[in-house]
């Protein structure tokens, strides 16, 4: 049986359409995946854009509070120095009222020592003349 | 003053004798009544203490007469 020349030459054909069909059919599915890839990509992308952008406006605002707490800090300190300052002014000043004071207060307590010494002395002396006027005892 | 001379003189014996010897328990009591009486702040102090705070009584109140008797 003879098959006709026409026959083959329409299966050729008809198996060339098919297999470029396929090939088409793969190029298109190819180049399918390929740009979902690439829009999954770039909505990754745009995500890391923009936690990197939100990391930045993080990072400005912990410098800007970072800032803040050494300016807080700066003043802090020159308030705790000041405040040295007038502790230690205070200490000398209540130091020296205190040194005047206990200059004073020697200086009574010497003044009473004498009085109460003298007057001790001469009650020493008319007790005894009292108690030897007496005959030493009742 | 709280103390009349009588008094006075009495609180002077018991001193003088107290330089000498030791004064009864009646006769430290008495004491201690006198400076009381003149500094109510010795109720409690020691005897030695109210001897002392005695003596300068004594000596006050003798100059006192002194500078009187003076005058």
């Amino acid at each position: 049986m003879e098959i006709p020349d026409q026959l083959i030459v329409t299966l050729l054909i008809g198996l060339l359409l098919a297999v470029l069909a396929q090939a088409i059919m793969s190029y298109r599915a190819f180049y399918q995946h390929k740009e979902e890839v690439r829009n999954h990509l770039d909505t990754k992308s745009e995500n890391i854009v923009k936690s990197i952008e939100n990391w930045n406006i993080k990072n400005e605002n912990c410098s800007i509070r970072i800032d803040n707490i050494y300016a807080r800090l700066e003043s802090f300190e020159g308030k705790q120095e000041q405040a040295n300052k007038d502790i230690w002014t205070r200490t000398d000043q209540m130091e020296r009222r205190l040194h005047d004071e206990l200059s004073l207060l020697k200086k009574d307590i010497l003044v009473l020592q004498t009085t109460s010494d003298l007057l001790r002395k001469v009650g020493l002396r008319g007790s005894e003349d009292t108690y030897q006027k007496r005959g030493g005892d009742e | 003053m709280p103390l009349s001379p009588a008094q006075l003189e009495r609180m002077e014996y018991l001193l003088g004798k107290s330089q000498h010897t030791s004064l009864t328990a009646m006769e430290q009591s008495e004491l201690r009544r006198y400076v009381v009486a003149e500094q109510p702040g010795a109720k409690d102090v020691t005897f030695e203490t109210l001897v002392t705070l005695g003596l300068i009584i004594v000596g006050a109140y003798l100059l006192y007469k002194f500078i009187e008797s003076t005058a």
